[in-house]
Parts: C-alpha cells; sequence; structure tokens
C-alpha cells in the first residue's frame, strides 16, 4: 500500500466557541497506479482532507501512513524532507515562481532536494509536458495552460511516490482544462502514479479509477 | 464622503495588513516629529541662551542718546508694543578714600534685564535701585574696592558728586555683551540717579543702550536688517547707532550656534526625507498589493479617476489615523525624554512640539499618500488591465512620449519637498543644495543598486542551493530589491551623512583636551618688564600661556592693489596687531600651506618675510597663499608673503592674532607683551591680580573668567546636543529602515510557503532569506555609507566650513545594524510563515 | 603709492642726513597713541601727516616729521619706545602719551614717573621736548580728572617744557569732527588738530 488513512479526524476552533469537525474518521488506502478523485460541495472538508495527506497539516485522531510510515506522528523536520521526497501537490493557482523561467520553476524542487543530473531531468520533463520551446519564459508571459504544464513537471520530477492535485484545472477553461488533463493522466499513467485529485468538475472526477464523495466531514 | 466610508469599509475588511501599515508608518513619522521637536526645542534653548547673553532680541547702542527722530524709526520698525528697556554704561573711578578703582556704572530702567534676571544674595528688590542712592556689585568687587567688612554699616561710596549706599550683593547679573572683556567691575545703579552725580556732561564717555524685547515669532535678523537699512537711509555715511541681535553677541560664539541652528536644520531636513521615503516606500507596497483589484476595477468598465478616488482615499484614510497615531505617540513619549535622556541632553530643557511640526507631520501622513503614489498611479494607469491580471512584474520603462506624464507625477513630491526644504533649513539656497544633493545621491544609489542586483547573476551561478536561490531572487526580482535597496541605502545615506558632520562640529565645539581656561588676559607687557613678570608667574606658580609679543602696525596693500579704497567692502580698520611665535600654539592649526621658516629674517634680504594668515580673516579679505603683502610698522615699510593660512580652536580662550610673522621680523620693533593667566584656586587667583596690579601697574588685567565660563557652559551644551542629536536621529532612522525591512519580509511570505511545499527544511529557508536580507541590507547600507562620507564632506565644506571627521565607528555601527536589522526583521518575518502550515497555497483556505 | 613713498622717504630721511637740504634739518618725532596714530583714518590723515602738509605749503623743507604712534599703547612705553627712535637723532619730541593710562584708570604716580623717564632720557640726548597735555572725560570723576590734567602741568613746570594743554582742544565731543565711536577724530578732527599745533613747532 502506497496511502492508509486510519480513522482520520480533525477539527477547527469556530470563532466564537465551540469548534466544526471538519472531518469524521474517514479510512481508505491506495495502492500504486491508484487514482482517487474526491469530490463535494465547497466547505465539505476536500482541501483539510488534502493537506492532511499531504502533511501541510496534522490529523486530531488517526493514523496516515505513507508506504507505511506514519507521517502524522513524525516531527516536523522529518516529515518536510519526507513530504518533499514522497509527495508533490498540483495547485488551483499553479503557485509557480513569478521571477523564474519555466525550466528553473521545474528544477526548483530538485535545487532544493540537491539532486544530481538537474538538467537531464528538466529537459526530459520539459519534453514530456511539451513546453521545450516555452523553457526561457517567465510564468508571466505563459498562458494558464502553460503555466499548470510547468507545475505539473515541477510536481512529477521529484517522482513522487503520491502526487496531489487540488483543482488543477480550475483556473483554466474548458478546452484548456481538457488538454492538462489529458496530460495528467497521460502522465500519471505512463509513470504509474498514485494519484489524489481534488475537484468540483464531474468530467475530470470521471477519469480516475475511484470517486469519492465527501458529505459533512464523512467520505461515502 | 462617500470615498472616505468605501475606504473606511476596505480598511476594516483588511484589518491585518491595514494595521501592519500604519503601524509601520506611524512608527517613521513618531520618529520624525520626535526629531524635529528635539532639534527645534533645542535650538530655541540655545537662541533664549543667547538672548539672555544680550538681555534682549534686538540692542540699539551709541555715544550720544539716541533723537526723537531715531525713536520714531526704531518704534516704527519694531512695532510699538515691544517690550524696552534701557541703559548707560561707562566707567569711572570709585573706591574708598583715597584709593579710587576704575569701576564700569551700568545704570538702568527699572525694565532692564528684558531677559535673564539678578540674583541678590539677600533678596533685596532690584527696584530698590530706582529709589534709592543705591549700588549692587558683586563680593569679589566689593573686596577690590575695599569694603572689606560691610557687617556694621552699609558701605557708601562716591561716584562724582553724590554718595551711594552698597544695599546688596549680586550673586548672579543679567547679560554679558560683546564687550565684556571686564576692563573693570561693574556697579548697579538705577538710571534716575545717575543725574546728580555729574557725570554725564559734554565731553563724558558714555554708551547709551537700548534694549528691544519682540513677540514670539518676531523674524529679528530681518528687523535688524530693516532697522540698518532704515537708519543708514536717513543718515548716510559712517552709522552713528550700533544695532545687535543676537548674533552679534560674540561673533565666535554665534558662528557655532550658526552652525549649531544649521546641524538642527540638516537634521530636521534628514528626518523629513526618512520619513518620506519611508511613507512613499509604504505606500508603493501598498498600492502594488491592491493592483489587483484596480485590475478587476478597471476591467469592469471602471474610471480610473474613479478608482484613484478610492485607493487614495484609503491611502488618506491609512495615513491620516497613522498620523494621529504617531502625534499621540510622540505626545505621549516626548515629555518624558528629558528624564529618559538624562544626562545625555542638556538639563533643564523644555522639548515640546511646536505646531509646525505637527503640521508637517499630518502633511507627511494625509498629503504624502497622495503626492507620493501619483507617480506610480501613471506607471499602473499606463498598463492595460489584461496585464495586471496576470501575475507579471512590469518592469519600468521609458519613452519620450511618456515621459512629459512620469515628470508631472513626480513633480508633486518634488516641490512639496522643495518648500518643505527651504522651510526647514531657512533659506531657499540651502533647501535647493539638498534637494539638488538627494536627488543625486538618489540616481547615483538607483545607478548603483542595478550595477549590484545585475551583479547577483553571476553570484547565483554557483552549486550551493542557498545561494543559487537566494542571489536569483535577487537578480530576478531586481526591480522590486531595487526599491527595497535604495530605500534602506537612501536611509542610511542620510543618517551616516550626520556623525561625519557631527565629529566635525563636535571638534570645533568641544573645550580642547587638557586646556586651562584662562581666568586673566594681560595687555601691556612692556619689554623690559618680561623678565620679572616672568618672575612673579613662576613664584606665584600660575599657569602663563600664549606670552606672545604684540607689534601694532598697518597692512598697506595686498599684492600691490591698496588694502583699503572706498571701491571694496575691506573694513576701514587699517592697524592690526602682529605677532611672532617660535611653535604655534595648540589650539591652532595650520590648515593649508608650509609652516613658517625657522630661520630668522633679515631685514638686508631682498626677499619678503613669510607671514601665516589665519583662515578666516584670510577668507574675509580674499587673501590667497603667495599673496605679498605690504605693512607698515612704525614707519618702516615691510613686505612679507603668505605661507600658510591657519585655524585658530577659538574656545582655547587664548590671545591669538590674525598675522603671524617670519622669525627676525618684529624683533627690533617697539612691542609690548601679550599673555594669558590661569590658576586653579579661585582664591589664588584674586591674589594674584593683586600682586600683577601692585609690581606693574601699568599692566591691564582684564577678567575673562564670566566670559569663558558662560561661553563655555553654553558651548557645553551645544556639544551635548550635537552628539545626543546626531544618534537620535540615526536610531530614529534605523527605526524606519527596520519597518521597511519589516515590509518587505511580509511580501516574502509566497515565497517562503512554496519553498517550504516544495520541500526545503526550515534552516534552508532561513539562511536564504538570512542572506537575500542580508546581501541587500549589507549592500545598502554600504552603498549608503560610502556615498555619505564624499556628501557629508562636500555639505561639511559648503555649509560648515570644512568642518569635517572621518567618524569609522558611528560608520561601522551603522553598516553592522543596517544589516542586523534587516536580516533581524526578515527573519522574524519568515519565523511567522515558518511556524504556520503552508496549507494557505490551497485554493478552498486561501 | 605715493603714501609709500613719503612713509618711506621720511623715516630714510630720519635716518641719513639729506644732501640737498638748504637749511640744517630739523626731524621731529612723535610719541603717542591711537590719536597721534590716526586709527580709523588714512595715515596721511593722521594729524603729524597733516603738518607735515601744511609745511610743504608754506615751503618749509627742513622739518621732517615722523609719526612713531602705537594705538593702545600706553605711558609705560614711552622710554623704551624713545630709545628706538633715538637711532634717528630727532631734534624735537612731540610726547602725546597718557590717554590710555587716563582710560584704564591706571595709577597717576606711575603715569608721572613713565613720562618723567622718557622727558629725562630726552634731555640727556639733548632732544627738545614738547608735551602734549590731555584730558580725561567727565565720568571718570572730578578727582581723577584733576589728578590726571595735574601730571601734565607739573610735568611741564619742572622741566619748563613747551606744553599744549590739550591735544584734542576744540575736537573732543564734537561729533562732526570724531569718529562714530566718539573718542578717535575724523579726517577733519584731524586737521584741526594739526592747526592746533602747528605753531608751536613753527615756533621751535
Amino acid at each position: 500500500m502506497i496511502l492508509e488513512l486510519h480513522h482520520i479526524s480533525k477539527s477547527y476552533p469556530k470563532p466564537g466557541s465551540g469548534s466544526i469537525h471538519v472531518l469524521k474518521n474517514i479510512s481508505f488506502s491506495l495502492d500504486r497506479g491508484d487514482t482517487m478523485a474526491i469530490t463535494g460541495q465547497s466547505g465539505s472538508g476536500k482541501t483539510t482532507l488534502l493537506s492532511l495527506i499531504a502533511g501541510l497539516d496534522r490529523p486530531d485522531f488517526g493514523q496516515i501512513l505513507l508506504e507505511g510510515k506514519d507521517i502524522s506522528a513524525m516531527k516536523e523536520n522529518e516529515l518536510s524532507q519526507y513530504r518533499a521526497l514522497k509527495t508533490s501537490i498540483i495547485f488551483q493557482q499553479f503557485h509557480l515562481m513569478p521571477h523564474l523561467t519555466a525550466e528553473e520553476n521545474i528544477s526548483l524542487p530538485l535545487e532544493i532536494l540537491k539532486q544530481d543530473r538537474i538538467k537531464e531531468l528538466t529537459d526530459e520533463m520539459l519534453e514530456k509536458t511539451g513546453l521545450k520551446d516555452r523553457r526561457h519564459h517567465l510564468p508571466g508571459a505563459l498562458s494558464g495552460g502553460e503555466c499548470q504544464r510547468v507545475a505539473i513537471a515541477r510536481a512529477l520530477i521529484i517522482k513522487p511516490a503520491l502526487l496531489l492535485a487540488d483543482e488543477p484545472t480550475g483556473n483554466l477553461d474548458m478546452e484548456t482544462g481538457e488538454k492538462i488533463a489529458k496530460l495528467l493522466f497521460d502522465l500519471v499513467e505512463k509513470e504509474n502514479k498514485t494519484l489524489i485529485l481534488v475537484t468540483h468538475n464531474p468530467f475530470l472526477a470521471g477519469q480516475c479509477r475511484e470517486i469519492r464523495r465527501l458529505e459533512k466531514g464523512v467520505l461515502v | 464622503m462617500l470615498w472616505i466610508r468605501m475606504a473606511f469599509l476596505q480598511i476594516i475588511r483588511n484589518k491585518g495588513f491595514a494595521f501592519f501599515f500604519m503601524f509601520n508608518l506611524a512608527m517613521g513619522l513618531a520618529g520624525f516629529i520626535a526629531v524635529l521637536s528635539f532639534g527645534r526645542s533645542l535650538n530655541r534653548h540655545m537662541d533664549e541662551n543667547l538672548k539672555e547673553i544680550l538681555t534682549a532680541d534686538i540692542e540699539i547702542s551709541s555715544n550720544t542718546p539716541l533723537t526723537f527722530e531715531e525713536f520714531s524709526i526704531a518704534d516704527e520698525v519694531l512695532g510699538k508694543d515691544t517690550q524696552k528697556a534701557r541703559l548707560i554704561r561707562f566707567y569711572t573711578m570709585a573706591g574708598t578714600k583715597g584709593d579710587a578703582r576704575l569701576v564700569e556704572v551700568m545704570a538702568m530702567d527699572g525694565t532692564y534685564p528684558l531677559y535673564g534676571s539678578f540674583n541678590l544674595l539677600n533678596q533685596t528688590p532690584v527696584k530698590a535701585l530706582e529709589e534709592s542712592a543705591a549700588v549692587f556689585m558683586t563680593q569679589d568687587t566689593a573686596g577690590v574696592l575695599g569694603f572689606e567688612n560691610t557687617a556694621n554699616e552699609p558701605p557708601a561710596l562716591t561716584l562724582g558728586g553724590k554718595s551711594f549706599v552698597l544695599k546688596d550683593f549680586l550673586s548672579e547679573e543679567p547679560g554679558l555683551s560683546s564687550a565684556s572683556f571686564e576692563l573693570a567691575p561693574k556697579l548697579y545703579m538705577g538710571i534716575r540717579q545717575l543725574e546728580d552725580t555729574g557725570l554725564i556732561k559734554f565731553g563724558s564717555r558714555v554708551r547709551y543702550s537700548h534694549f528691544f524685547r519682540l513677540g514670539e515669532n518676531a523674524d529679528i535678523p530681518s528687523l535688524t536688517e530693516t532697522l540698518r537699512a532704515r537708519f543708514s537711509e536717513k543718515f548716510p555715511g559712517p552709522p552713528r547707532l550700533r544695532i545687535n541681535d543676537t548674533r552679534d553677541v560674540n561673533r565666535r560664539l554665534s558662528r557655532v550656534t550658526g552652525y549649531f541652528t544649521r546641524f538642527m536644520g540638516l537634521i530636521s531636513i534628514t528626518g523629513l526625507f526618512l520619513s518620506g521615503i519611508a511613507s512613499a516606500y509604504l505606500f508603493r507596497g501598498y498600492l502594488n498589493s491592491r493592483k489587483k483589484d484596480m485590475a478587476v476595477l478597471m476591467s469592469l468598465g471602471a474610471k480610473k479617476s474613479r478608482i484613484y478616488l478610492t485607493i487614495s482615499s484609503e491611502l488618506m484614510v491609512m495615513g491620516t489615523l497613522a498620523s494621529f497615531v504617531a502625534i499621540i505617540i510622540s505626545q505621549a513619549l516626548i515629555p518624558a525624554f528629558p528624564f529618559i535622556f538624562k544626562g545625555l541632553i542638556p538639563a533643564h530643557i523644555r522639548i515640546h512640539t511646536d505646531p509646525f511640526t505637527l503640521m508637517i507631520a499630518l502633511f507627511m501622513g494625509v498629503a504624502g499618500s497622495l503626492i507620493f503614489c501619483l507617480p506610480l498611479f501613471i506607471r499602473i494607469f499606463r498598463i492595460r488591465p489584461l496585464m495586471l491580471l496576470r501575475n507579471i512584474e512590469e518592469t519600468p520603462f521609458f519613452s519620450i512620449r511618456t515621459a512629459p506624464f512620469l515628470f508631472a507625477g513626480f513633480f508633486p513630491v518634488i516641490a512639496a519637498f522643495f518648500y518643505l526644504s527651504c522651510l526647514l533649513t531657512g533659506s531657499v539656497r540651502d533647501g535647493s543644495i539638498f534637494m539638488a544633493g538627494s536627488g543625486l545621491a538618489l540616481a547615483i544609489l538607483s545607478g548603483l543598486g542595478g550595477i549590484i542586483f545585475s551583479g547577483c547573476q553571476y553570484l547565483s551561478h554557483t552549486r550551493s542551493m542557498v545561494r543559487k536561490i537566494a542571489f536569483r531572487n535577487l537578480f530576478r526580482n531586481k526591480w522590486s530589491s531595487l526599491s527595497c535597496f535604495v530605500s534602506i541605502a537612501m536611509g542610511a545615506f542620510l543618517i551616516s551623512i550626520i556623525p561625519q558632520i557631527q565629529k566635525g562640529l563636535q571638534n570645533e565645539i568641544s573645550r580642547p583636551e587638557g586646556l586651562k581656561i584662562p581666568a586673566f588676559f594681560l595687555v601691556d607687557i612692556q619689554d623690559e618688564q618680561k623678565e620679572p613678570f616672568l618672575d612673579l608667574v613662576k613664584q606665584e606658580k600660575a599657569d602663563l600661556s600664549n606670552f606672545s609679543p604684540m607689534v601694532r602696525g598697518r597692512i598697506l596693500s595686498i599684492n600691490q592693489h591698496p588694502f583699503y579704497d572706498e571701491n571694496n567692502s575691506r573694513s576701514q580698520r587699517l592697524e592690526f596687531n602682529f605677532s611672532h611665535r617660535k611653535t604655534l600654539d595648540v589650539s591652532e592649526t595650520i590648515v593649508q600651506g608650509r609652516p613658517l621658516s625657522q630661520t630668522p629674517w633679515h631685514f638686508e634680504s631682498k626677499i619678503p618675510f613669510e607671514i601665516s594668515v589665519e583662515a578666516s580673516f584670510a577668507g574675509q579679505h580674499g587673501i590667497a597663499l603667495g599673496d605679498v603683502m605690504g605693512f607698515e610698522v612704525q614707519g618702516i615699510v615691510l613686505e612679507g608673503q603668505v605661507v600658510n593660512f591657519r585655524n585658530v580652536r577659538w574656545n582655547s580662550f587664548q590671545p591669538n592674532f590674525y598675522l603671524l610673522f617670519q622669525d627676525g621680523v618684529l624683533d627690533d620693533a617697539p612691542k609690548t607683551y601679550l599673555a594669558s593667566v590661569s590658576h586653579d584656586s579661585v582664591e589664588k587667583r584674586q591674589a594674584l591680580r593683586q600682586k600683577i596690579i601692585r609690581e606693574f601697574p601699568n599692566i591691564s588685567v582684564i577678567d575673562v573668567t564670566r566670559l569663558a565660563g558662560k561661553i563655555l557652559s553654553i558651548t557645553d551644551r551645544l556639544s551635548v546636543s550635537v552628539r545626543f542629536m546626531a544618534w537620535f536621529s540615526i536610531a530614529a532612522g534605523l527605526v524606519l529602515i527596520f519597518s521597511i525591512a519589516r515590509h518587505e519580509a511580509l511580501k516574502n511570505q509566497n515565497q517562503i510557503n512554496l519553498l517550504k511545499v516544495l520541500g526545503a527544511g526550515t534552516p534552508a529557508i532561513r539562511s536564504i532569506t538570512l542572506l537575500e536580507f542580508g546581501f541587500t541590507g549589507c549592500a545598502a547600507a554600504l552603498a549608503g555609507v560610502g556615498l555619505s562620507f564624499c556628501f557629508s564632506y562636500a555639505g561639511a565644506w559648503y555649509f560648515f566650513d570644512s568642518l569635517w571627521r572621518f567618524d569609522p565607528n558611528a560608520s561601522i555601527l551603522i553598516l553592522v545594524l543596517t544589516t542586523l536589522i534587516s536580516m533581524g526583521t526578515a527573519l522574524a518575518a519568515s519565523g511567522k510563515v515558518l511556524n504556520s502550515k503552508p496549507a494557505g497555497l490551497l485554493s478552498g483556505l486561501s | 603709492m605715493k603714501r609709500f613713498f613719503l612713509i618711506c622717504a621720511s623715516f630714510l630721511f630720519l635716518l641719513f642726513t639729506p644732501l640737498f637740504s638748504a637749511e640744517a634739518p630739523v626731524r621731529i618725532v612723535f610719541l603717542g597713541d591711537s590719536l597721534t596714530a590716526g586709527l580709523g583714518v588714512e595715515p596721511q590723515e593722521a594729524y603729524p601727516s597733516v603738518i607735515q602738509e601744511m609745511l610743504n605749503e608754506k615751503q618749509i623743507s627742513h622739518i621732517i616729521l615722523t609719526n612713531g604712534s602705537i594705538s593702545g599703547s600706553t605711558s609705560a612705553s614711552a622710554a623704551s619706545r624713545l630709545k628706538w627712535f633715538l637711532r634717528a637723532k630727532p631734534d624735537i619730541l612731540v610726547l602725546a602719551l597718557g590717554a590710555n593710562d587716563g582710560l584704564r584708570g591706571l595709577s597717576m604716580d606711575e603715569m608721572y614717573k613713565n613720562l618723567d623717564n622718557a622727558i629725562v632720557l630726552a634731555r640727556q640726548n639733548h632732544i627738545r621736548v614738547i608735551l602734549a597735555g590731555m584730558e580725561i572725560p567727565p565720568n571718570y570723576g572730578p578727582d581723577y580728572s584733576n589728578a590726571f590734567r595735574e601730571v601734565f602741568k607739573s610735568l611741564a613746570r619742572k622741566y619748563d617744557l613747551e606744553f599744549i594743554p590739550f591735544l584734542l582742544e576744540g575736537v573732543a565731543g564734537n561729533p562732526s569732527l570724531n569718529q562714530a565711536d566718539g573718542i578717535h577724530p575724523n579726517a577733519k578732527g584731524h586737521r584741526v588738530i594739526a592747526a592746533h599745533i602747528l605753531p608751536f613747532i613753527l615756533e621751535k
């Protein structure tokens, strides 16, 4: 198993008094190559679940095992290292470094992780995402679709065990969104990656092997 | 009103950022108010000191009583409602029977002194002098006049034909006029008692003084000039009346207080520029953060003017709130300053903020928001909304077509600063120079910053991840790095100009180290008295300094041109004292040229002898090195050549000469000697004086104790104030740098989050932040401090007669502190982000 | 340049016997203070120079005047300064010192002694002395004024000197003849003094 969630609960303090139970006793597991879409209304807890899986936040109860290791029990430093090596996130807002070129944005994780063969791997990712002739452009000079391609390339370059995507086509028009979704799923399939996708978009969710729906903090 | 309401709404919705912004701005403005209040209060304090010395704002004096016509001119110029006082002073012989001594009679009316006061041992009312034939004097004077035993009966002394009773002893007397080399001790009496003495009649040598005290806000220097002009217009020829204001109290003291005023002007204007830079930086930062909203509004079809109104209303509301907060903070803190800084600032000083200062602070907050942001608005409005929606870092570009608009945008800023500069320095010329200097510095620093950040590209070619990312950030974010760099560098530049000039000024003002303040000047020591006199001084164990020969003569010509003719403005003073000394006094330094030759000059030699000229005298009379000067000493015509200029530490209180001649020139000329004497013990001082008078009755003993004491107490206070103000404004400047760094660090939040998500560990992120900010801060401080050396040197040359001292300590301190503040604030800001969870990047939680 | 020449010439003439004079030259030295030195006026406007000018106008060329006055000097310097001028072998000394002694309230006994010494020195060197008396402003009190006046009178009596009772006769106290300080004569004042002194010199 790549990812196992056991009885995950999370609540946030309510402004005023008391607290909101965002996630209630959630359990599921994913194997290598699995793709899962999590849908649900705004406020149903999708993003909270994603941030817990990504290790950006910690659950109140329960365990999250990534490749068998309990990330919810890790110390902050260990966690950030592990997170960086094993997971990648693709954001709705792309979150590219505005002052770095496409190529530099893609190679940034490798630089941070001080890995070798940066040039080679970056060229490979540029090739795979079809950005070869846009490598020297700054994000501002790229279209939205191109930006998300850069983000996907950046996510995949570290060869993560688990890929997380937060509304990856939410900021794109329909046509571009479809193209990006195709690229994402092609790459996930080709590289046999595990993907968790949070989206409203039924078309996008439909391309996953498994679709789960969050309703008031409960996975159905 | 709608705009203001909308603005309030926006601010309330955006509480966090608005509060942060207002806090930074308020801090900057509060610092500015404090600096300005301090500077202006200290200046006022010094001004009041000078007024107490003159006892008035303006003094008109002459040898004969003022005529009705002269009075009416004075009234016309100064206004009827001025306070007036009258004093008649003259020398006379007084004393106990048989042993008359020279005294100076001060006959005053009931309103004298207009500033300062009498302090009497037995608290006799000063009015007693008007009502009865009485005098006041100090106990010292009483001793000199032989009133030893005053316990039994009130002693009396005869002045002219009238007998006066010694009513009380003075422990403190007001005033200290320019001529207060006290040739004789003073007696005070009522002006009404004067007539019966019969001392004032045809041929009497009397000085009639009229004192005027004007309203708080009177422009005294210009009134003095008007008076002089009116009198000379009405009565052509050499002026009969002498019109003095505080600037004339003591030529050298007023030069120093003039420097002080300028220094305070420099500090205020520096404060103004600093707070201007900081608020401009903050306003721009705010505007940048609202760029997207503007683009949205524009895309929705809102008119540019409406957007401008919306945003500037927000800025104005925040600016106004910030300035009120600043005013409240400063008003709460300033009254506590004399206690906080006890010992660091002159005692008994009232520090208060005048309305002028508050107005400027309000102006900076309220109008500043509009005028600082105008150039940015103009730039933003030229960009299409679509471009704004994307995350483009637009690079400023320049074209002939748009240049006029850009200039128009900058014009109000420049105009406002120019106006305030002139207001603060008190002169259009000084204001313009400061403006031009700052403009030049800004241009140089911007250029330098451009080069530095372009250079970062090369620094980023490294295998080290931290260095690579940090320098690449700096290079790629060139424009935003540059604005931060320029703001910090300008801050460092402005605050480090101050200590360089302060050091020079301090050196000029402060007491020379180990200096013994002379008690007496001894004048007219004859050649043949030289040896016995020196023996006496040795016996009495007094300190004799500067025993100098003095030869009187005329300056006839400079380079064959007559020294005085009607066409040039040289003073009609033709006789000067010449001297010679084997080695220069400690208070003297050669500032230009070489020392005088030690080889005695011979009358037979055809070459001119060598002359050393005091620097200010040379300046005043346009004398240059190498000039050949013609002299006449006792009928003999001599020629000399100027080989050096000499600076004299004026507050050494040593007898000094404008012109020193080479050895041998004055050997045979009829001369007298001049010396100054100090003695550690006060009692022995008086004994020494008596002894000198007894043994050498022709020697005039001039008491300079009081003058030296008063002037030194003022210069000590000036010196303390100058040092304090320098450090205070450095501190205020650093606070501003802190607020800039804080703002810049906050902008960095997103990047830190992303780096964190991408796997950078906390230490790496800290290192990147530290390197980025440390490099910017350090480079900016280095550039600013370095540039300040050149500029402060030029400024010192222009405004402060080249009083400039290299001050490595202050510069290093500014450098280190600026770097540390940049790093520290960035670290603190990043720490907050590092400790929070980067979940904010996700769509649902932003 | 003219006045350089004048001063130069006067001193040189004083040192070396002129070859072209018809009559035996008479050298007169003025030993005085600022009043005689001409403080605040051009050197040629000081009364000794004016007297020289007047003599020239009268075609008297054998009388040569030297102004050895120093502003601010007191009677204490009289004897030593006279020694300096002895080298020029003057025939007549116009002694016009004392004003500063009076203004500074110095001892009258001292002043008497100082002037006495100078007169004795002059006599030893066969120099005839013209003593210029002074008055002290009335504000110094009648006693001091009288004592001051008496010093000159008694010295003149003692040595039977040619005596000018008051150097500033008709000038002192007159604003139109004095500078703004009210104590130093202006150029016009110096002309009045010169006219006042000239008869004493011509008498010799």
